[in-house]
């Protein structure tokens, strides 16, 4: 019964996306605002529909209603029923619904929380993304509807959820990276609506702004999730592996941080407005092009969950006509873009106009590397496949010039900066920062790469330059989240130079009782015992590393599909994480790997503090807008 | 020269040159990190090979693991339902690689051997490399 209404429910939701493409055009031809508001219901109900639908499909999940295909082949009867809510986006029918979802869902937001955009400006967006999302709902009609039954195999207990995906990073990852991919369809739509308008000015800069933010804050954070979910579950100890699928959220996250910036020398001095509307669009753009790469699988990824040609083109499709219409759109108001830009090169502005670039730079050279492979394919000219090293050798020295500038603009004024003036500024931190750097060269191991004391010595000096910048003014709630969200890419910089340089691996063969050394600390193989959880079996070897900290890593056999996974025994720390992979029984001795990865907590708490730094943003945003409401 | 020009033309001249290094960095990054990748048909009838490491794919059978000293030697052959190529590999395979399932090496191949310095399984475990997918469902 249910999923015939969830079926129901998504011809309703869909009639209601209708409507709100339809009724802003009533509006405008009227000019009557009983329209837009009524869009504005359009956009709710569509939301309340659609949270309809997507709990029928939890709640089959939950039923185990197997005659659901999607259920079927996603779901166990053994299955917790966390990762059975979880399994709900873990396919790609499911996925798309929840894209469905979040999008109504922020569409819902900004009915209620956009209240200072006038109503046909918010009539507008939202007959923008009741278009954009009309594709969507195609897309899941014609190829992956989610609710398809089958009768005939009643009586299955389901081919269960892939063992991988059994872990809690399903549970957050694919959400917040989603609401963080879905929110940028709300800035393309504020972008567009801006053009249509032609009101891209200071105003349309504050309207924006909350959006990007709750967007980008959403995306670092799912991009730090799946980080730290591929790092304790796949068992090669990385944690970037430059695969596509992870190019693709970091390709609008680039373009995300760009148009951060730039919207802030908008909102302040209505300048680089052509730029920002670009970038705004290009990184909903980014996201698109980001979902295609993942549900189409053109690429040779690790990540390839679908493989279906027909899904790819229609994505495809739905790529270009975006793209083309809004860049053609943006065209059409170049010239009342375009504007005499006094910027002087060292100023605020001028850095962040000169950071922005990089950043854009660096996101086309992940993007041709991402791609490249692809375009070689399709015109037969070879089958390859770019590596880390590709990205590694163009994004390093591209980051370089970035994090120096990021530190840089701390000390220029939105005015313009004399260079004298920036020097004497500069001098004494720049010393701090030389006898810090020293000391970690001291300290730390011999090394002939000089880029790892490169990465040190910039990330120390984006830390050091955050707290002047923080202590020298007096308005501190104003420059927290600004110090937050830098202080994180310093804290990311030394994390990453660090992790790569100093990390050690071990692969060998021991049996229990049998220790080796891990750099110059013992680890010992103390015991092997078999356990039996809900729905798999597990072998738990204990080991103990330095003679005091127990690890203990496992291995899982699924009862269902028979399959084996991997549960890394990980012992981690502010310093380093001792990290252990338990393999095979080899003759008389068990496989075993092991790493030894010095501040690679580092990396992710820098992602954290970014996403801490762009919620108190935004916070500082609503705290504003309500005390001017009070005052009024 | 009018002191606004000469600041546009410093403008347009840092530009060019953040482009340019761009540009070399790309193209020497891709000349030089590049894999070149085969089916097992097309690297056994392959005349001559690139001196850098390679990607084959395939699907994986006759799996034997041997302890050697302190590693683990895996000798396997992946096979594209045509023809085969022998794959030697030390070190810890991952968790999905399994006989009948796909997956995709990286190394170099010589003497008919192909010594694989990374093995790579997909996440999804019903995955098969696109070649050999058509010609199972044909079978």
């Amino acid at each position: 019964m249910l999923p015939e209404i969830a079926i129901f429910g998504l011809s309703l939701a869909l009639l209601f996306a209708v409507m709100q493409f339809i009724l802003p055009i009533m509006g405008f031809k009227t000019q009557s605002n009983n329209y837009f508001v009524l869009t504005e219901w359009a956009a709710t109900l569509q939301f309340v529909v659609l949270l309809v639908c997507f709990s029928c499909l939890a709640i089959s999940f939950i039923n185990n209603d197997f005659t659901v295909n999607y259920i079927a082949k996603q779901s166990a009867l053994t299955l917790p029923w966390y990762y059975k809510i979880a399994a709900c986006w873990a396919g790609h029918e499911g996925s798309l619904l929840l894209w469905i979802c979040i999008v109504a869902f922020w569409t819902c937001m900004l009915v209620f929380f956009a209240k200072r955009m006038p109503l046909a400006f918010k009539a507008t967006v939202l007959g923008i993304l009741a278009l954009m999302n009309f594709g969507f709902y195609v897309f899941l009609f014609v190829s992956s509807q989610p609710f398809s039954r089958n009768f005939v195999q009643v009586g299955l207990d389901g081919s269960d959820l892939n063992p991988i995906l059994q872990d809690p990073g399903l549970l957050f990852h694919p959400p917040v990276l989603y609401m963080g991919y879905v929110g940028f369809a709300i800035t393309f739509a504020i972008a567009a609506a801006g053009l249509i308008h032609n009101k891209i000015d200071q105003q349309w800069a504050i309207w924006i702004k909350p959006w990007v933010l709750l967007s980008w804050c959403s995306l670092t954070l799912g991009i730090v999730f799946g980080s730290w979910w591929a790092y304790h579950v796949l068992g090669w100890g990385g944690w970037w592996f430059w695969d596509p699928v992870e190019n693709a959220s970091l390709l609008p996250w680039l373009l995300a941080t760009a148009l951060l910036h730039i919207l802030q020398v908008t909102k302040n001095q209505q300048q680089l407005r052509f730029i920002c509307v670009l970038v705004a669009i290009l990184t909903y753009i980014m996201s698109l092009l980001g979902t295609f790469l993942v549900r189409s699988g053109v690429l040779i990824s690790v990540h390839t969950f679908a493989t279906d040609s027909s899904r790819g083109i229609f994505l495809l499709a739905y790529l270009l006509i975006i793209a083309t219409i809004s860049i053609l759109l943006l065209a059409y108001r170049y010239p009342k873009l375009c504007q005499k830009n006094s910027l002087l090169m060292i100023s605020r502005p001028g850095l962040i106009l000169c950071n922005s670039i990089l950043l854009l730079v660096m996101a086309a050279t992940v993007l041709l590397g991402t791609l490249y492979p692809l375009i070689l394919e399709v015109l037969g000219i070879a089958k390859i496949s770019v590596g880390m090293p590709y990205f590694n050798m163009v994004f390093i020295p591209l980051s370089i010039p970035l994090i120096f500038l990021m530190g840089l603009a701390y000390y220029s004024s939105w005015q313009g900066t004399s260079i004298k003036e920036l020097l004497k500024s500069i001098a004494l931190p720049l010393v701090i920062v030389c006898c810090l750097t020293t000391g970690v060269i001291i300290i730390s191991p011999k090394t002939d790469s000089v880029i790892i004391y490169l990465g040190v010595g910039l990330g120390i000096w984006v830390i050091i330059s955050s707290f002047v910048y923080l202590f020298k003014h007096s308005n501190i709630k104003l420059r927290l989240p600004i110090t937050l969200a830098h202080l994180g890419v310093g804290i990311t910089a030394i994390g990453i130079s660090i992790t790569s340089h100093y990390s050690q691996t071990l692969d060998t063969i021991i049996d229990v009782g049998e220790q080796v050394k891990l750099g110059n600390k013992t680890v010992e193989f103390v015991t092997l015992e078999s356990m039996k959880s809900d729905n798999y079996r597990i072998l738990q070897g204990t080991f103990k590393y330095n003679k005091k900290h127990y690890i203990y890593p496992q291995r899982r056999k699924y009862d269902v599909s028979q399959q084996i996974t991997g549960q890394m025994g990980i012992k981690s720390g502010i310093f380093a994480d001792v990290y252990i992979v338990l393999g095979e029984q080899v003759d008389q001795g068990w496989a075993i790997r092991m790493y030894y990865k010095p501040l690679i907590r580092w990396i992710w708490f820098g992602g954290i503090l970014m996403f801490l730094g762009g919620m108190l943003s935004l916070v500082n945003l609503i705290y504003n807008k309500l005390r001017l409401e009070t005052k009024l | 020269m009018h002191p606004l020009r000469k600041k546009t033309l410093f403008t347009i001249c840092c530009g060019l040159l953040v482009l340019v290094t761009a540009i070399t960095l790309v193209m020497v990054a891709l000349k030089e990190n590049i894999n070149l990748y085969y089916t097992p048909t097309e690297l056994v009838n392959a005349k001559n090979l690139p001196a850098k490491a390679i990607k084959v794919g395939g699907m994986v059978e006759n799996l034997q693991t041997v302890r050697q000293k302190k590693a683990v030697r895996s000798t396997f052959i992946l096979t594209d339902l045509k023809n085969y190529v022998s794959i030697t590999y030390t070190g810890l395979l991952p968790d999905l690689f399994r006989e009948g399932k796909g997956a995709v090496v990286s190394g170099y191949y010589k003497d008919n051997i192909f010594v694989a310095s990374q093995v790579l399984a997909k996440h999804d475990e019903n995955y098969m490399p696109p070649n050999i997918r058509g010609m199972k469902n044909a079978s």
